[in-house]
């Protein structure tokens, strides 16, 4: 599924970089929009799911079941499945490789604008699935991905073989389950009848966790 | 191939497997490769219908069928591909069909945007094929790749182990590119050069998409084409292809008028599609098709199509530039990079690249830097030596076309650099020059020329592909040669029909005002025929010549690009007044580059250097350093006023190399990404701020093996090593780092840093320090270096 990003949310991207209550100072502010431009006019984002019947945490039809206490949880009750894959794709990446030879600052900022951008991408298709199944009176829970909590990322792999990501959006794995493009999210939503409760993920399940100062200083943003 | 092939001018294929394996039950998320054992009549089944369909050749099931793939599965590569061959051989009994062995993308990307390296992408290709060859099949197929380094790698693995033939299909999108943004030019002309057997494209879209894919790829090779498309588009809500199998056979025939005589089908057509398609076409002759109309080099992302002029950019070269040779003798990759990404800024189209420097292993730097070098700039190379070892380390590993710079007419490099650029495929630069030296005379320049082109006709090298140097003189030595070189350059352009290379600024070498010179010479020589100069590109007058002279000769249509580059060109500055007056503190904490560059050298009129950098630069980032963590500037802002102090190390390391002196270090340490991990901002952050704190910083990169850093450190003697880890997964590998550097016995202070760190934990992995952020890295390294 196509999604197109027309603008970024610059108070995040912002907080990404350290600046939360602080006035932002203007020449900050003016790299960040400048940024953001060139992110979005580099990036070319891509999405694939697939919805599949669930029993426990076992996806039907599959191998695969999700490990962990945390999606235990996360998909009680819940009697389907959606399986998700978001990436801005390699021009991005090749992007942010080429800022971090010529200017640190800049390849700082254009980090922070990825991964501003690929949450985005990821609301974008959870708000346009949320809508869909609510027609047809289904809730979705919120998205967990491989990584947090005691979710595995070793289940990377299934995940991506089940999407076929490689051959539909161009999304693959390190040996080391690491999702390249970098700027990518796999996750996972479960489908049930009653309305779900939304939680928020804490830092673990935040884009931003490599490098943020807040969570670093002690200080969490909360969000 | 065979008899059937003289019965039809079409050599069919077959269809989907995984569609048919799914529909036969295959659990979705299960390799479908293991079936061969698991389920071989099902296998076979799916073969022989396609066979009774009527294709000609038959995939085997071993698309996926690679090691890294197969892990876990309980299988070996040679077991799976043995077996999938035999079933498939053992379907096509006596039909006189083809078995193929096919081979689809690893799974995993290659640098510089993956981890996978160019040999172990081979290395996995290898065994793949040695196996397949082993097995009987009859020639290897590989299909639905994006990554035109790693097709390089799978043609490269399969020619170097067997004599079977190949074919290779590439994905694309509807913008005409794959997802790793190969374009099609850019695989007709990798794969053409390789000498692969057939060339096209399948998967992703259906035959109406497609078509007008085909007819680029057609444009740009003489090789036969293949085209194996989805069943139409798939709807976006079900997944499900649409069209029929008459309607895949009716859309299909548009591929046969266009000359395209390889077909069959991917993801969704069946094997009464391909039933379809075989009858539709019985009967049928192939359209006539044109020779090539196009031709150049190019990276997987960008073709330079030679028909105009084309500015290869000379600064990667070490001659005569002291920076260079130091960047290279550092390893320091950063700075080379740079030079890449200014080059292509300015407008170059293709880069030369030269790093033979004395008592450096000059094919070990040439992999590192053509592998650099395409993970940030997006242009063909052309790899300068006169090593063939390094010649060839750079045609190797660089994915797409290049040139080699050079032959010349000696017998002796044309026996043994001609073979090298026949087997990947490149084009050659001839020096117009051999035992004998320069020749005094266009003419017998232009013999030269001759009997270069005709060694690397008969060594299989193309007539395109040859590309003269008729050598530029200095004019203020021989004067006379000028009109000589251009001469000559008029007589191979014309004559012999020969694209013409010439390094151009030679010419002013020794005169005043040497620009004037360079930019008349460069002109005249356009209008002779010179389609590729070598200039600096960094140098506005010449590329600004060249933007009138594609003008003038017709290239730029319109004057489309010389109205975008001078229409809306910036108002030349006006002449600086009087600079206000500012300290070099200032102007590190305000992040002035240009200021800090030109006060450094103020400064260096009275101050000497270590002086500077201690009782200046160091003080003033120290400032900037406490600002930061008062929260009053914030991480951007700390670098940029490590980026402008930069400037001025850069104009010290400069003023120290001018009069011979030893490069200023306050010490050298060792920076890392560990094993396993790719995120590498925070240690990049770290590197700066350290380097603009007067440390010599040795960048091992990301993904780093163990053993590497060890080595590093005791190679290059050095004490101080800060390893960075972002994931609780590659954590592990930190402290296998840190053990073996201890187990070494190599005097050393580890420091670490990351994410998912913290000091205990640190300590737990008997790291000596850890550091919060960038900040805490510089106290560290003042700490224990001083």
């Amino acid at each position: 599924m196509g999604i197109e990003l027309t603008s970024l949310d610059q108070r995040e991207i912002l907080r990404y970089l350290g600046c939360r209550e602080q006035v932002p100072p203007e020449e900050l502010t003016r790299e960040v929009s400048r940024c953001s431009r060139l992110l979005l006019e580099t990036a070319r984002p891509k999405t694939v799911w697939r919805l599949m019947e669930l029993r426990g945490t076992h996806v039907e039809g599959t191998a695969i079941t999700l490990m962990g206490e945390d999606i235990r949880r996360h998909l009680a009750d819940c009697s389907q499945v959606i399986l998700m894959a978001a990436t801005l794709g390699p021009e991005a990446e090749r992007l942010l490789m080429r800022s971090q030879v010529q200017d640190m600052a800049q390849a700082l900022i254009l980090d922070s604008c990825a991964s501003a951008a690929i949450e985005a991408v990821c609301d974008r298709l959870e708000e346009q699935l949320r809508l869909r199944f609510q027609e047809a009176g289904r809730y979705l829970t919120d998205r967990f991905s491989p990584g947090y909590g005691d979710f595995p990322i070793g289940q990377q792999p299934e995940l991506c073989t089940l999407l076929d990501t490689q051959r539909r959006i161009g999304l693959t794995l390190s040996a080391s389950n690491i999702l390249i493009p970098r700027k990518s999210v796999t996750a996972v939503l479960g489908v049930a009848d009653t309305p779900r409760h939304r939680r928020s993920h804490g830092c673990q399940g935040c884009a931003m966790y490599e490098h943020c100062e807040m969570r670093k200083g002690g200080t969490p943003c909360g969000g | 191939m065979e008899d059937r092939e003289k019965l039809s001018p079409f050599q069919f294929l077959d269809g989907a497997m995984g569609t048919e394996l799914l529909s036969a039950g295959l659990p979705l998320g299960q390799r479908p490769e293991i079936l061969c054992f698991t389920a071989p009549e099902v296998v076979a089944d799916v073969h022989r219908r396609y066979l009774r369909a009527g294709s000609d050749v038959i995939y085997a099931n071993t698309f996926g069928a690679n090691a890294h793939k197969l892990a876990g599965t309980g299988y070996t590569v040679e077991q799976i591909v043995a077996q999938a061959v035999k079933v498939a051989r053992q379907a096509a009994g006596e039909t006189g069909a083809l078995v193929a062995l096919d081979v689809g993308p690893i799974g995993e990307l290659l640098e510089p945007l993956g981890t996978l390296s160019f040999e172990q992408a081979y290395d996995l290709f290898r065994e793949m094929v040695e196996a397949g060859a082993a097995a009987g099949a009859d020639l290897v197929v590989f299909e639905t790749m994006t990554d035109l380094g790693e097709v390089r790698a799978a043609v490269l693995a399969a020619q170097e182990c067997c004599d079977l033939p190949i074919y290779v299909t590439m994905t694309f999108e509807e913008n005409r590119r794959t997802f790793t943004g190969c374009t099609i030019p850019a695989m007709a002309l990798t794969l053409e050069g390789l000498g692969v057997d057939a060339i096209g494209i399948n998967c992703s879209l259906g035959p109406k998409e497609i078509l007008p894919l085909a007819q680029e790829l057609m444009e740009w090779t003489d090789l036969p084409v293949i085209v194996k498309p989805n069943a139409g588009l798939p709807d976006p809500v079900t997944n499900e292809y649409q069209i029929t199998p008459e309607e895949f056979a009716r859309e299909m025939e548009a591929f046969a008028d266009l000359g395209v005589t390889i077909l069959g089908g991917c993801c969704g057509t069946r094997p009464d599609f391909i039933q379809a398609l075989t009858q539709r076409l019985a009967g049928k002759t192939p359209g006539r098709r044109q020779p090539k109309a196009r031709h150049g080099v190019c990276c997987a992302s960008r073709v330079a199509e030679l028909n105009g002029v084309r500015v290869i950019g000379e600064r990667i070269n070490p001659t005569g530039k002291k920076r260079f040779q130091q960047a290279l003798r550092e390893h320091d990759l950063n700075y080379i990079l740079e030079r890449g990404i200014e080059q292509q800024e300015a407008g170059a189209d293709i880069l030369d690249v030269n790093v033979g420097l004395p008592g450096l292993d000059e094919p070990a730097m040439m992999t590192d830097v053509v592998k650099a070098l395409q993970g940030v700039v997006p242009l063909p190379l052309q790899i300068d030596s006169s090593d063939p070892r390094a010649i060839e380390a750079g045609l190797r590993h660089f994915a797409g076309k290049a040139i080699v710079n050079s032959v010349n007419g000696k017998r002796e490099v044309l026996d043994t650099v001609l073979p090298i650029v026949k087997r990947y495929g490149a084009a050659v630069v001839g020096l117009a020059m051999d035992e004998e030296g320069i020749p005094q005379t266009a003419e017998k320049r232009f013999e030269i020329a001759q009997r270069i082109l005709d060694a690397a006709l008969a060594h299989g090298i193309p007539r395109e592909d040859v590309y003269i140097d008729c050598l530029t003189l200095t004019v203020s030595a021989q004067q006379d040669q000028a009109r000589e070189t251009l001469k000559a350059v008029r007589m191979v352009k014309e004559e012999l029909g020969l694209h013409n290379v010439l390094g151009v600024s030679n010419i002013s070498f020794g005169l005043p005002d040497r620009l004037r010179i360079t930019e008349n010479f460069l002109i005249q020589a356009m209008e002779c025929g010179l389609d590729l100069p070598i200039v600096n590109p960094n140098q506005r007058q010449i590329m600004d010549a060249v933007a009138t002279y594609r003008v003038l000769s017709g290239e730029d249509r319109d004057a489309v690009a010389y109205i975008d580059r001078f229409a809306n060109a910036a108002p030349v500055p006006a002449a600086p007044g009087p600079a206000p007056q500012m300290e070099i503190e200032t102007a590190i904490a305000k992040g002035l580059k240009e200021e800090c560059r030109r006060l450094t050298v103020e400064l260096l009129k009275s101050m000497t250097e270590l002086e500077i950098i201690n009782q200046r630069l160091i003080p003033a980032l120290d400032r900037v350093g406490e600002r930061y963590e008062r929260q009053e500037i914030f991480l951007p802002q700390l670098i940029q006023s490590a980026n402008a102090s930069c400037e001025a190390f850069e104009v010290i390391k400069q003023s120290i190399l001018s009069r011979g002196g030893e490069s200023v270090s306050k010490g050298k340490i060792i920076v890392a990404t560990v094993e396993g991990d790719i995120h590498d901002i925070g240690k990049n952050i770290v590197k700066v701020i350290l380097e603009n704190y007067g440390y010599q910083v040795i960048d091992l990169g990301r993904d780093v093996p163990v053993q590497k850093v060890v080595d590093e450190a005791i190679r290059q003697d050095v004490h101080l090593i800060g390893l960075s880890a972002l994931m609780t997964t590659t954590v592990k590998s930190m402290a296998k780092t840190i053990q073996a550097l201890h187990q070494s016995g190599h005097p050393c202070k580890v420091w670490v840093g990351g994410a998912v760190l913290t000091p205990e934990y640190a300590k737990e992995i008997r790291a000596d320090f850890y550091a919060r952020d960038a900040k805490e890295s510089v106290d560290i390294a003042k700490q224990v270096l001083g």
